[in-house]
């Protein structure tokens, strides 16, 4: 395209008429509305989604997130500005590239062009296309959130200056600054190509910046190249109301973020502008890259005329077609590889891949050995993302090369067929993605090496990389070269594969579940060292093979319509696609539709079978409700005993239950009438010793209700039989929980009595709580006598002690039996397991685990040999013989709990890498002595099935264990843990779609308050009050309610008996604490060193109640201020007592002390720390 | 022989690039004459196989080009008027490649060819260098080794001149001769003189069509005494151009002007017998008869 000089020649208004030419052309191109629309629509459909413009908005008493606040509006648009990345090389960079592709160049510098006119011009048209471009989304919004009105719940009043910021702020910068990056790189290179491969090196930058800088959140936060990230740090401690109504901070991070990215992005181009030549031949921005080999032309030699006289054999025939067509993909793959941007690309990636690995098994607090199936995991998706990018772009390069240099009428004109010109771009393109896979799997080798982790496991790394990464990419390649042969225009190409990419995944958010239509989207599966990859393994073959199947379809088509030649229009193409198809292709087509059919037939059938999991989804329960409501309040007998026979068949991940409940009427009152729900994914036959009825049934909850025909009186037993069996696996749906190798089966199986539906929990003063357990409202505590079999290789385990042990046609037999009564949470595990065996103090500890993972056996044993010492020592003894910890695979869960004497602990927590470094967690000790302590906390005492019923368990446990590790590991580290158990409680808030709790009101799913905030809590009583004293407090606690069964003890029992205990001058403590959410926010104004060695230390107090951010008065709290020394080491600690407002207080200063910080020991919940500290600075 | 029979393509913007045109060419250098636009390449491309015609024949010693273009393809040389190549290739890569594609699949005898075509085409010393940076002439010599990979029977050659300075297309026209005996070599161009120089054979295109069909020298022949010349001052040409069948002019060093023109006998006294006829003549008497 040539720029038309204006007759006038007015020299200085070039740059308008650059800018307007320029921008008038690209308003011409369809592809530009293209984008826009697409944009558009995909915005406005995804709030009209959420919004439940489709399929209304379910119904939740939860605190709804505001489609509309500033904080969506920002976090969406971030969301899109990640798209809106990729219009720039096809925008900003093709503005100059054109230039250099239609060879105008030459002429065009040789115009009376100013440098700046052209340059800038040129520039500042494409930006102001992107910018309107990127307005789409905007206008989408807006229109979105009008439509679905102001009476939706979840639109709140428009918020316009939401929209202004989000723009000038956020995506209007970010489209400079990476304009003006991707419009040096596309001038600089004269190649397009960089200009996407810068973006995706940008994206790179940003993995691996969150990866180093995992530690240190501030400097990623500064450093991210999108500013994303410097929101989220700002917002870090944001709860949903804040999301709602909080304007995104403009000030502090984000804005020296915003700075940082555009001042380098302008250096950038300034470097560039001076080295800009308006020349024909492409200068260098730095020395020595992207030179280019030049033909020196000098005088050939006079011409010898001489004939052709070597005589060629040429040769088509199928081998040797497929032969060239072999040559030919390795001539692309080198075309691909040997450039110094792979080579950029490949060296960041692998940077990124390093930090992204190292992060899980080095840096972060809960860090891993570097597994396998860990190293692997955690880059696989996001390198595999790179893969499919790269494939996007490496395609739409290959199919356009020779069309884009005009070598296509060469190419054309020989007798090479099509599809030896296809397959080879393929082969290229699969060639390049299996080097990327190798890089990664060597890249995960080296960092296994770099750790001293020696078991390889080569056959994981080829079977997860190749057999279930590289299908999905097979696909990809297949689809970007069928897009961009369909497509000539390569931007567009891309984008819409992009498109294609995102769209897939929204698909489900349209009804569109079934994976016959989701774009090669197999189901994602989980590699346990225990049980492989499982049940999915199958589903995720032929769900891939069905798109490669489908990919093979469009292979066929893309061959019937390769470009050869000149075509001029879409009859053409049409026609001569026809004259290609040729019997044999037909057939194969016919074959593959076949196939597909077939596949698709599997798919369709099992996901449609009769065996596929019921959700429990909102209609059914509703249904339910409405059914069974009336029955809420029946009283029900309790589970006494339990007898069970349970055979495991690994082989055929099956089991068969038998056994019987033994109930009793421990009500004052006669039951004429029991509700029974037995296993969801179980099939469970029930009969009762008495006469009975089943009067009312729901299939889908697994529901009935039996009317007896004799009612049970009070005291009166009765025997109710049943025999379990688990629903047939189907291929996408997993019923059974029987694995090929650690099988850990739960209470979930057994039939349960009562009505079970409702979430609700009573208050701990509501009187009738205190005769429910929280655990199981059916049972008290239970005795229960088990015969467990599973196959002869491995071992079984259940609830009590081992009596017995035989082997049985050829199956192993276990006998076990509960000395003592136990809860009612059973587990029952089988696999193939290495026991460890060990005694401490007369108790048998025993880990039953994988045979390889015996990395932290010793922590673990040391956990739990600690744990008892620590509780026998203050809380009595331990009320069984033996302690087992039994590992089980990831896919069942990552937790470990507590069951009768069992503690069944996911296999991820025996893969921990428990480093000695100040900030790393021996998280293998710290499990085992949580689980072992709740035997105190939780099996000896149980707590009413009340709100704050965790505070009795986990908060005391969380405390306890804290102890514990502090007395094992140390001061240093345990207030490490303690600042994980800070940051746990003020990011849990920003999670919380309920209403935050007190600790005393917590609700069972508030994990954050119960572990973070109680054992803040009770650490902070613990300083004041004393560890022995708290400790003795506590043990009269449990002596009070120890084993009983006649009364639960509530968070306010437990409340009362603390304030009766502890000093008054504490009080505040557990007021501040434990019955209301109260924040602190406290800090040191000044630091004076007077000159008789004394510091005088001014700083404020200030309490705060959060639900309504109003102040309130503190009197007379304890604080502590602690004295470093500039290598950070505590030398003093100083306790003081202060109030409201601003307080004064000296002391001594200690030797080498260089700065003073308020409460060391975060004794009090502050949102903000940082103000806490001051340097000593010597006054005059 | 390549014969060619009513062939007719319009192209979507209605161009009718070729019009019911019909040829015959028999084996050596064939030149196909014609201003910008006659539908010169538009024939070369049909019959390189990279279009498709709306109507007519194409046949080449029994091929059926249009149904069946992969079995010219397999003896076709094609150099195209406007053509790259992949950058930062050399030569020697870049031939062998189009040797794959050209289904030479020994390596031993694309190793010898390739050597062989460079030195035909004189770039054995700078085959190491990138072809992207190769000078214009030197790059239509490599247009022309990439062509003679596959021992071609049938080898066209889109306006290989234009743009060459007069060494290099000197250069380039020698490659050319010591090619095309036994074969066809079609060969446009908008130059008389590559014709002359060149061809045995020609023919005249314009608007789509075959305008005239000869040899050169029949040609020349043809017009034996019927040119005329003249000296004549610039301002008098446009009448000279209305009265007569005007051929063409060139400047005298004393800015008068020549004017050739076409007569079967002498017009006028001005007049004198041009000593030699052109085959330039016959080009422009030809392109002139259209336009009466």
């Amino acid at each position: 395209m040539c720029i038309l000089i204006p007759s006038d020649n007015k020299l200085n208004n070039m740059l308008k008429f650059i800018y307007s030419y320029e921008l008038k052309s690209m308003l011409k191109q369809p592809a530009n509305y293209f984008y826009a629309v697409v944009f558009f629509g995909i915005a406005l459909l995804s709030i009209l989604g959420t919004g439940g413009f489709f399929d209304g908005i379910p119904e939740t008493d939860k605190q709804v997130r505001l489609l509309n606040s500033a904080y969506e509006i920002n976090f969406i648009f971030q969301y899109f500005n990640k798209v809106f990345l990729f219009l720039l090389p096809s925008i900003i960079g093709m503005v100059i590239y054109k230039d250099y592709r239609s060879n105008v160049h030459p002429i065009l510098y040789s115009y009376p062009i100013k440098k700046s006119d052209y340059l800038l011009g040129k520039f500042l048209s494409s930006l102001t296309l992107v910018f309107l471009i990127t307005l789409s989304i905007g206008i989408a919004f807006y229109l979105g959130e009008s439509i679905l009105g102001k009476e939706n719940t979840m639109i709140g009043k428009t918020n316009y200056w939401a929209y202004v910021r989000t723009y000038f702020i956020f995506v209007w910068p970010n489209m400079l600054a990476y304009g003006l990056v991707v419009y040096v790189v596309v001038a600089s290179f004269r190649n397009i190509y960089a200009g996407f491969i810068s973006i995706i090196l940008l994206f790179l930058f940003q993995i691996s910046i969150e990866n180093i800088f995992e530690g240190t959140p501030v400097l990623f936060a500064l450093l991210d190249p999108f500013g994303q990230n410097a929101v989220a740090y700002e917002t870090r401690f944001w709860t949903i109301s804040d999301q709602n109504t909080q304007h995104i901070p403009v000030f502090g991070i984000v804005l020296w973020n915003r700075l940082l990215w555009i001042i380098l992005s302008f250096s950038l181009f300034g470097l560039f502008y001076k080295k800009f030549q308006m020349e024909q031949e492409s200068f260098s921005l730095f020395q020595n890259v992207g030179k280019t080999k030049m033909g020196e032309n000098k005088l050939a030699k006079p011409l010898q005329l001489t004939k052709p006289n070597t005589k060629v054999t040429t040769d088509f025939s199928f081998s040797r077609q497929l032969k060239a067509m072999l040559q030919l993909s390795g001539t692309d793959f080198r075309f691909i590889v040997k450039n110094w941007l792979f080579y950029v690309l490949a060296l960041f990636g692998l940077f990124a891949m390093t930090f992204a690995m190292s992060r899980v098994t080095n840096l972060a607090d809960m860090t891993f050995l570097p597994l396998t199936r860990i190293v692997l995991s955690v880059p696989m998706f996001f390198f595999s993302t790179v893969i499919m990018l790269l494939t996007f772009i490496y395609a739409g390069m290959l199919v356009h090369r020779s069309s884009m240099t005009k070598t296509n009428q060469l190419i054309d004109t020989t007798a090479t067929s099509n599809w030896v010109l296809l397959g080879s771009k393929i082969l290229a393109l699969l060639h390049v993605q299996i080097l990327l896979l190798l890089i990664l799997m060597f890249c995960g080798i080296g960092l296994q090496l770099y750790n001293g982790y020696y078991h390889f496991e080569f056959d994981l790394y080829l079977f997860q990389l190749f057999l279930i990464t590289f299908p999905t990419l097979i696909i990809w390649a297949t689809l970007s070269v069928f897009v961009h042969n369909t497509i000539p225009n390569l931007y567009l190409g891309i984008f819409l594969l992009l498109l294609l990419w995102m769209g897939k995944d929204q698909l489900p958010q349209f009804g569109i579940e079934t994976y016959l239509f989701r774009l090669n989207s197999p189901p994602q599966i989980a590699y346990s060292d225990l049980n492989g990859f499982g049940h999915n393994l199958l589903a995720n073959f032929i769900i891939n093979s069905y798109w490669l199947v489908f990919s093979g379809i469009l292979v066929i088509i893309t061959y019937l319509f390769w470009e050869r030649g000149y075509l001029y229009s879409l009859r053409e193409r049409f026609q001569k696609a026809r004259h290609q198809l040729n019997g044999y292709i037909a057939l194969s087509l016919l074959l593959l539709f076949t196939l597909s059919f077939l596949l698709g037939h599997i798919i369709y059938k099992e996901e449609n079978s009769e065996f596929r999991n019921v959700e429990n989804s909102g209609e059914l329960l509703q249904e339910f409700r409405t059914n069974f409501g009336k029955y809420k309040s029946a009283v029900q007998p309790k589970i006494a005993s339990v007898k069970l026979n349970i055979e495991i068949f690994p082989e055929s991940n099956s089991f068969l239950a038998t056994g019987h409940y033994l109930l009793i009427n421990k009500t004052p009152e006669s039951i004429d009438t029991l509700l029974i729900k037995t296993g969801y994914d179980e099939i469970t036959q029930l009969s009762l010793s008495v006469p009975s009825t089943i009067v009312r049934k729901d299939n889908s909850m697994q529901y009935a209700v039996h009317s007896l025909e004799n009612s049970m009186v009070s005291g009166d037993s009765l025997l109710m039989h049943f025999e379990i069996k688990n629903k047939p696996n189907t291929l996408f749906y997993q019923n059974s929980s029987v694995l090929k190798n650690g099988t850990f089966l739960r209470t979930d199986i057994l039939p349960r009595l009562g009505y079970f539906f409702d979430k609700e929990y009573r208050q701990p003063a509501d009187s009738l709580s205190m005769y429910s357990n929280f655990y199981s409202p059916d049972a008290d505590l239970v005795d229960i006598e088990t015969v467990i079999s599973t196959n002869e290789s491995q071992l079984a385990i259940a609830p009590g002690t081992l009596h017995k042990q035989w082997t049985e046609n050829s199956r192993n037999y276990f006998e076990y039996k509960t000395e003592k009564s136990i809860k009612l949470a059973f587990a029952f595990n089988s696999g193939n397991f290495s026991v460890s065996k060990s005694n401490h103090n007369g108790f048998n500890l025993e880990i039953y685990h994988d045979k390889n993972h015996t990395y932290n056996l010793k922590n673990m044993t040391d956990g739990l040999e600690v744990s008892l010492d620590y509780n026998t020592r203050f809380f009595g003894p331990y009320q069984f013989a033996e302690i087992r910890t039994v590992e089980f695979p990831l896919t069942e869960g990552t937790y470990a709990t507590v069951m009768s004497n069992t503690i069944p602990t996911s296999e991820v927590r025996f893969v921990l890498r428990n480093g000695d470094a100040k900030n790393m967690i021996n998280l293998s000790f710290y499990v085992q002595a949580h689980e072992l302590t709740h035997q105190w906390w939780g099996n000896q005492i149980m707590p009413a099935a009340a709100l704050g019923a965790k505070m009795l368990t986990e908060s005391i446990t969380e405390y306890i264990t804290l102890r514990i590790y502090e007395q094992h590991f140390g001061k240093e580290k345990a207030q490490h843990f303690l600042s994980l158990q800070r940051q746990r409680y003020l990011k849990g808030r920003t999670k919380d779609a309920g209403k935050e709790s007190p600790l005393y009101l917590v609700s069972p799913e508030q994990d954050y308050i119960a572990y973070g905030k109680g054992a803040m809590a009770f650490n902070t009583l613990q300083y004041y009050v004393g560890e022995e004293n708290l400790n003795k407090i506590l043990h009269e606690f449990l002596m009070k309610y120890r084993n009983r069964t006649d009364r639960y003890p509530t968070s306010l029992d437990f409340i009362a008996h603390l304030k009766y205990s502890i000093p008054l001058e504490f009080h505040y403590i557990i007021y501040d604490m434990m019955e209301t959410i109260t924040f602190y926010d406290n800090k040191i104004i000044d630091v004076k060193e007077l000159s008789n060695n004394q510091l005088e230390v001014t700083f404020s107090i200030k309490k705060m109640e959060s639900t309504t951010e109003n102040d309130v008065v503190a009197t007379d709290v304890f604080l502590t201020f602690g004295q470093y020394d500039a290598d950070g080491n505590l030398l003093h600690v100083e306790k003081v007592k202060a109030s409201s407002g601003e307080n004064n207080i000296s002391f001594f200063k200690k030797k080498g002390a260089t700065s003073i910080l308020l409460d060391p020991y975060l004794h009090f919940i502050e949102m903000n720390i940082e103000n806490n500290r001051k340097y000593i600075v010597k006054k005059e | 022989m390549l014969s060619i029979q009513s062939l007719t393509k319009t192209y979507p913007n209605g161009v009718k690039a070729l019009d019911e045109l019909n040829l015959e060419i028999r084996p050596g250098m064939f030149g196909l004459l014609g201003p910008n636009g006659a539908g010169k390449s538009s024939l070369m491309r049909t019959i390189a196989t990279l279009q498709r015609p709306d109507k007519g024949n194409l046949s080449f010693n029994g091929i059926d080009i249009g149904n069946d273009p992969m079995s010219l393809r397999k003896i076709l040389g094609y150099l195209p008027q406007e053509f790259g190549v992949y950058p930062k290739q050399t030569a020697e890569t870049l031939l062998n490649y189009f040797a794959i594609l050209k289904g030479l699949s020994s390596r031993k005898e694309r190793k010898a060819k390739v050597e062989e075509v460079l030195h035909i085409t004189n770039l054995l010393d700078v085959r190491k260098k990138y072809v992207s940076s190769y000078s214009g002439g030197m790059r239509q010599r490599f247009g022309i080794a990439q062509l003679l990979l596959n021992d071609p029977r049938l080898i066209i050659v889109d306006e290989p001149t234009a743009g060459l300075d007069p060494e290099e297309r000197n250069r380039f026209l020698n490659v050319l001769r010591g090619i095309g005996t036994e074969n066809i070599v079609l060969f446009s161009t908008h130059l008389v003189e590559d014709v002359k120089e060149l061809c045995t054979d020609m023919a005249i295109m314009r608007q789509g069509k075959i305008h005239k069909r000869a040899t050169p020298s029949e040609a020349i022949k043809e017009l034996d005494s019927k040119v005329w010349t003249k000296s004549i001052s610039s301002t008098e040409l446009e009448l000279h151009k209305t009265t007569f069948r005007y051929l063409s002019s060139s400047f005298n060093e004393d800015h008068s002007l020549s004017v050739r023109i076409y007569a079967e006998d002498r017009p006028d006294q001005t007049f004198i017998k041009a000593d030699k006829v052109t085959l330039e003549d016959v080009y422009f008497n030809s392109l002139g008869q259209q336009t009466e």
